[in-house]
């Protein structure tokens, strides 16, 4: 079967469509329509969205209409239509979590990142699915997003329903949140692009968290060049979150096209084979030979490897989550799923002294990776250990909280929200049944730009990403 | 302190881990762990303190945990 590719208006890139808008070729509420339109004929089977924000949508499209063809242009966002997660507080917008816990909370404010999307203009165009609380297991209430390549097949987590949307032309991007994998893993899953961003470069303000200490906000889109256009509006400080940098934010787009050549990149066999099955070891192994002939270089390097980082990143997510959600726990433990409730009981249980020796090593364990890339400029790993798993059993929709299962799933992942390295994973090939496979690249902190730059220049090279998923309809 | 005595010092892991045993450590954080939430839990919390034990071979006792204080960004916060 000939593979079909991204050709109509809603599978787009996001900067496509921003040129069709700046040059007035097309309106944001023509864009808008279409986009609800598609919302209209693949939510109800993909279930990528909790609430879709069809009159609100309208109207910003709207108000950015005209304040265009006033001559107020503000950049690549305006009058996009954009989705984000549904944990980030939206003025009187229900703001789930994907829980029965918040079923009705509307909150007061917008969340720092809703406020900055709506600054440079962005149509919001829905909340989307999402793991309970972000915590590893769909809640019987929402139910799992679908993945478009296979909706057998997992869309994992817990930033699902933003990969959904993305992958399957409901938005031209989401912004998810990630503290073990939960924007990288269901990009990979589902054939797309996902960005976790340094610690502390993205505001967690009005975001509802699970690990305060490693939660991470960032973009999941089309492309790379889509990624960057959303993260610089994002990006920066803010009063309200103190653990946001006061660390300027460079023109990711101004740098996109920097190219890999002359960059090191350091590989490892605990964080490229180990546990890696075939059918995702072999695209990656070509997308380092591609990698190569792009001018960069690969060596071998030293890390922490994922038995020793993935403890200590759940010894401190697990008990973090728990004394978030220990009033809730007390008073209604009932309105969680089994899985999240075990795991926030887990949580419970975690000694004091755990999460302290959890905190020492996470000391050590940066200082080696920041040791290991005084000599390379990145590193290149599997996303997943292997492509998106069978949706029966799967670890988000089974009642099994085991941590060494969850452990498992973010063994490429979860060493980066412990770390705060930023990490991105970009579409590098598919199994053989058709699924996407992830590669991942890793910066050394603040170095969005350089990470950015050589994601794209590997994009450029290949055409994964736009192929278009079979759940998009014809 | 020598590795070799480091490794001396540690503590086996308490078997089994009763639902009893869950329970009143769940009650002194306020929670409340009934008896079928206990006893389901007990198969769960092996591995997870096999996890936490992990971490008695990758934690240096005399270094700095990496939480912070950010007082400085707090100072912001109050002007901003």
């Amino acid at each position: 079967m000939a593979e079909r590719r991204r050709d109509a208006l809603c599978d787009l890139p996001l900067l496509d469509l921003a040129e069709l808008i700046r040059t007035r070729q097309i309106s944001p509420v023509e864009a808008t329509e279409r986009v609800l339109e598609r919302i209209v004929s693949l939510n109800e089977r993909l279930n990528a969205f909790i609430t879709v924000l069809d009159e609100e949508s309208l109207q910003e499209a709207r108000n950015a209409e005209r304040e265009i063809l006033a001559g107020h242009y503000r950049g690549p966002l305006h009058g996009v239509p954009i989705s984000v997660k549904d944990l980030f507080a939206t003025k009187g917008i229900r703001t789930t979590a994907g829980s029965r816990v918040l079923a009705q909370h509307r909150p007061h404010a917008d969340a720092t990142v809703v406020t900055r999307l709506r600054e440079a203009g962005a149509v919001l165009i829905g909340k989307t699915n999402m793991l309970e609380f972000a915590y590893a297991a769909v809640h019987p209430d929402y139910g799992p997003a679908l993945n478009p390549w296979d909706p057998t097949r997992s869309s994992s987590g817990s930033s699902s329903g933003s990969a959904v949307a993305v992958a399957a032309g409901m938005g031209y991007g989401s912004i998810g949140s990630d503290t073990g994998g939960s924007i990288r893993i269901p990009a990979a899953y589902c054939g797309i692009v996902g960005l976790k961003p340094t610690y502390g470069r993205v505001s967690r303000h009005g975001g509802i968290p699970v690990s305060w200490s490693a939660d991470h906000f960032g973009p999941m889109t089309r492309t790379v060049a889509d990624a960057a256009a959303l993260l610089g509006p994002i990006a920066g400080q803010d009063p309200r979150d103190p653990t946001s940098a006061d660390i300027p934010v460079p023109n990711y787009a101004e740098k996109i096209d920097a190219g890999i050549a002359g960059r090191r990149i350091g590989i490892t066999d605990a964080y490229l084979r180990q546990h890696v099955d075939p059918t995702v070891e072999a695209p990656v192994n070509r997308a380092l030979t591609t990698l190569e002939r792009l001018g960069a270089t690969i060596e071998e390097v030293t890390l922490p490897p994922p038995s020793e980082t993935v403890p200590a990143l759940l010894a401190i997510l697990m008990p973090e989550a728990t004394a978030y959600h220990l009033p809730w726990l007390r008073s209604q433990p009932d309105s969680y799923s089994q899985a999240v409730r075990e795991r926030l009981e887990l949580g419970a249980l975690t000694p004091a002294v755990s999460y302290l020796q959890a905190q020492q090593a996470r000391r050590r364990i940066v200082d080696e990776f920041l040791e290991a890339m005084k000599r390379v400029d990145l590193l290149v790993t599997p996303t997943t250990p292997t492509a998106a798993t069978p949706l029966e059993g799967d670890l988000t929709t089974g009642d099994d909280a085991a941590p060494e299962v969850l452990a498992a799933l973010i063994n490429f992942t979860g060493p980066f929200d412990l770390t705060g390295f930023p990490a991105i994973s970009v579409p590098c090939g598919f199994t053989e049944s058709g699924l996407p496979v992830g590669l991942q690249l890793v910066a050394r902190p603040w170095e969005e730009s350089m990470l950015l730059a050589a994601a794209h220049s590997y994009e450029q090279e290949t055409d994964w990403h736009r192929r278009l998923p079979p759940a998009i309809p014809a | 302190m020598s590795e070799t005595e480091r490794e001396g010092e540690q503590i086996p892991l308490i078997r089994p881990l009763s639902a009893d045993l869950l329970r009143a450590m769940a009650a002194m954080v306020g929670l409340e762990l009934p008896a079928e939430r206990a006893a389901a839990l007990v198969t769960q919390v092996e591995p997870h303190f096999a996890l936490l034990h992990a971490l008695d071979e990758i934690a240096h006792p005399s270094t700095e945990p990496a939480a912070e204080f950010h007082l400085d960004a707090w100072r912001s916060a109050f002007d901003g």
